[in-house]
């Protein structure tokens, strides 16, 4: 898949996954794993940039006497899923319309 | 690899990066680690299970010279509104003062335009009446007497067109001109030519 389109991607994902209750690190990865290719390391850089974009926040929280950072979705975050849905539409009608245009040449 | 080793290796290969964020990484990375281990992996698993340190090092390197993506919508800073809320003895009266002026000044322009139109009122009952006057004692007056009423008369009719539509043309600017610093004021879009 090209890279671009890949990153765009892997942020929604990331946002979906926190978007109904804070998530940390290692559950979001556990959570998107059957839908999409993502390792822990490719997960810390898209957090950093979603976090210096401010669609998400971080805060720590004690678990089992260690500390784990929980990450939250903002207003920003949500609207940003809601744009990338409203995207997504536009993007289908041209996938459609491509290929449409690929069985009509087969067809000639 | 053990859990100290690939956080030491992690750390020297960070070289560069800020103080802050070696410690964001390192935090990031050890929490993972942890948390595969309290998921039943065991140290070497959880290390083998972040993948290969060479990758993740190019991956952070790449990432750190990109700009980062747009920010959102700036919000008010918590320094601002304290200041607004302290600023309040001093702006509010200047705003009400402000206000006042303006709103003076908006009266005063239409008082100007109605001043006007009185003038044209008058102009209107001065040549009907100097008709009328010339009309009823046009048998009483002297030859010039009676022309010189009767074109008093019509240069008032002709005072009363011109200015009326002089005013007419200044009201609607004025208008116009409320209309444009309303918009401006409330950021409106310019209003939509109706379609025929």
């Amino acid at each position: 898949m090209d890279i671009q389109l890949k990153r765009g991607l892997l942020d929604v994902c990331v946002l979906a996954a926190i978007k109904n209750h804070d998530s940390y690190g290692y559950q979001i990865v556990k959570d998107m794993k059957p839908y999409v290719d993502i390792s822990e390391s490719t997960l810390y850089p898209i957090l950093r940039r979603l976090e210096a974009a401010e669609l998400l926040t971080v805060r720590n929280a004690e678990h089992n006497g260690r500390l784990r950072k929980y990450y939250r979705i903002t207003p920003q975050g949500l609207e940003r899923i809601h744009a990338f849905r409203k995207e997504w539409d536009e993007i289908l009608s041209v996938y459609q319309f491509i290929t449409r245009e690929e069985q009509n040449h087969d067809q000639i | 690899m053990t859990k100290s080793e690939f956080l030491a290796k992690l750390k020297s290969g960070l070289s560069g990066f800020s103080q802050d964020e070696i410690q964001k990484t390192l935090a990031y990375y050890t929490e993972l680690i942890d948390d595969h281990m309290e998921d039943g992996a065991t140290e070497e698993e959880a290390v083998a299970a972040i993948g290969s340190l060479e990758d993740l090092l190019f991956e952070l390197r790449s990432e750190k010279k990109e700009v980062p993506i747009v920010k959102a919508k700036k919000k008010v800073s918590v320094t601002a509104v304290i200041l607004i809320i302290l600023g309040f003895p001093l702006w509010f009266p200047l705003l009400v003062t402000f206000f006042s002026v303006f709103l003076t000044i908006y009266i005063v322009l239409w008082t100007v335009i109605l001043v006007l139109y009185v003038g044209v009122l008058s102009c209107l009952i001065g040549g009907i009446a100097g008709l009328v006057l010339a009309a009823i004692n046009f048998p009483l007056l002297q030859w010039g007497e009676g022309f010189f009423l009767l074109g008093c008369s019509i240069l008032a009719f002709g005072l009363t067109i011109l200015l009326f539509l002089a005013t007419t043309w200044l009201a609607k600017q004025l208008c116009r001109g409320s209309g444009w610093l309303f918009r401006k004021t409330f950021h409106l879009p310019k209003r939509k030519e109706v379609m025929a």
